[in-house]
């Protein structure tokens, strides 16, 4: 028993002395991270709404239902939203596709940025490479059919499917 | 548990981890970076670095507690100790490297689980002086690095038809000859394999060289004796 209470205690006070260690080095990290994070948000919002001028986070992670939708921006300008932008990550061929979509409030989409992508070069890499799918995407509405690229199947299938969840969302929330 | 006082080489504990324990090549470990971030040489060579690092901070640490840690929870204390290191070094990696943590995603965090830093913490570390159990984490180190950055050159030049040095690109041939399957998850069990029959065939044949030299010494000797 003796040697029991010995042994937690020995454990307890590793992970002490480890957990103090990561909060002495997160206090300095933390601010710079999140520095990171709001000017590549601000450069995102920038691409999508030219005219904006404000934006705060509306939901993330767990607060929304649909899976592949990791984050949800709203967008302002002058005080007044004037859309949302939409931060998702979808298996693609090669691994997750990570990009941001935005979307005014009268539902058509603005803008397609990937973020990071492990797709192959020539083939589900042109959603990058080349101008043709964000261009099919920028100006349609969410509602609408939109064409996969060929060649690009496996990349830009589940892209394609995720707008109709963002699509439910985007309507729910309007 | 009275210490031995080993007299160590230093430099046969730094080069065995290199060449002739190679934890890669020769002892198969820590594979899932070599197979998951090897198809961008920069990006190996990143992973590599902050695997060393990690591995001297945590040879280190473990070299000193080591002896007081109680014998039934060494390997949940040690866990807890590497978690905490590699914590740490990717959140370092996340502020002032932001390029490299989006590229190294996931395989940042699963360096907690890489064999080889429990490993050498277990194997070496824990039984051995703090100095000693640096240069074993500087050459087990150096073998990674050296590992990772000779599959990811390859896959890049064969795959892609060009490296990437970061601050220099080597063209090789054009894309379009390029074998792209080579630069995806498959291409790598390949190249791994190539690399590692390779190297064995080197080391068989060195071997046998050494075998014969031995038998045909000793048939001298012998023949002289007689």
């Amino acid at each position: 028993m003796k040697k029991i209470i010995y042994l937690s205690l020995f454990l307890g006070l590793v992970s002490a002395v480890v957990t103090g260690a990561m909060a002495g080095v997160n206090t300095i990290t933390a601010p710079i991270i999140a520095e990171a994070q709001y000017q590549a948000f601000r450069a995102a919002v920038n691409f999508a709404f030219p005219t904006a001028d404000n934006f705060e986070i509306l939901a993330e992670g767990e607060e929304i239902e649909s899976p592949h939708i990791i984050q949800i921006l709203e967008v302002f300008e002058g005080g007044e939203p004037i859309g949302f932008i939409y931060h998702k990550i979808v298996p693609g061929f090669g691994g997750p596709i990570n990009y941001m979509m935005g979307i005014d409030f009268d539902g058509n989409f603005t803008s397609f940025s990937v973020l990071s992508h492990s797709e192959t070069p020539g083939f589900g890499a042109r959603i990058v490479d080349e101008p043709d799918f964000a261009a099919s995407l920028i100006g349609t509405h969410a509602g609408s059919q939109i064409d996969i690229l060929t060649g690009a199947t496996n990349t830009t299938t589940p892209i394609v499917r995720a707008i109709g969840e963002l699509h439910q969302d985007f309507m729910n929330r309007r | 548990m009275e210490a031995k006082h080993k007299k160590y080489n230093y430099k046969e504990v730094l080069t065995a981890g290199i060449f002739k324990e190679n934890p890669i090549f020769k002892l198969l470990l820590s594979l899932c970076p070599a197979l998951g971030v090897t198809a961008v040489l920069v990006n190996s060579v990143g992973l590599g670095v902050i695997i060393l690092v990690s591995l001297i901070m945590t040879n280190t640490i473990i070299a000193i507690v080591g002896k007081f840690v109680p014998d039934e929870i060494r390997i949940p204390a040690y866990i807890t100790i590497i978690a905490g290191v590699i914590t740490i070094m990717e959140m370092m990696v996340h502020a002032f490297m932001p390029d490299l943590f989006a590229a190294l995603g996931v395989f940042l965090s699963l360096v907690v689980v890489n064999c080889i830093i429990m490993g050498r913490a277990e194997a070496f570390a824990a039984k051995n002086t703090v100095l000693a159990s640096i240069y074993d984490a500087i050459g087990n180190g150096l073998g990674i690095i050296f590992a990772l950055a000779v599959i990811a050159f390859f896959r890049e030049f064969f795959g892609r038809g060009f490296v990437d040095f970061g601050f220099f690109r080597l063209n090789v041939f054009p894309q379009e000859y390029a074998i792209g399957f080579l630069v995806q998850p498959m291409g790598a069990f390949l190249m791994l394999g190539i690399i590692v029959g390779i190297m064995s065939t080197i080391a068989v044949g060195k071997n046998n060289q050494k075998k014969a030299a031995l038998k045909s010494q000793k048939t001298a000797t012998t023949k002289a004796k007689g």
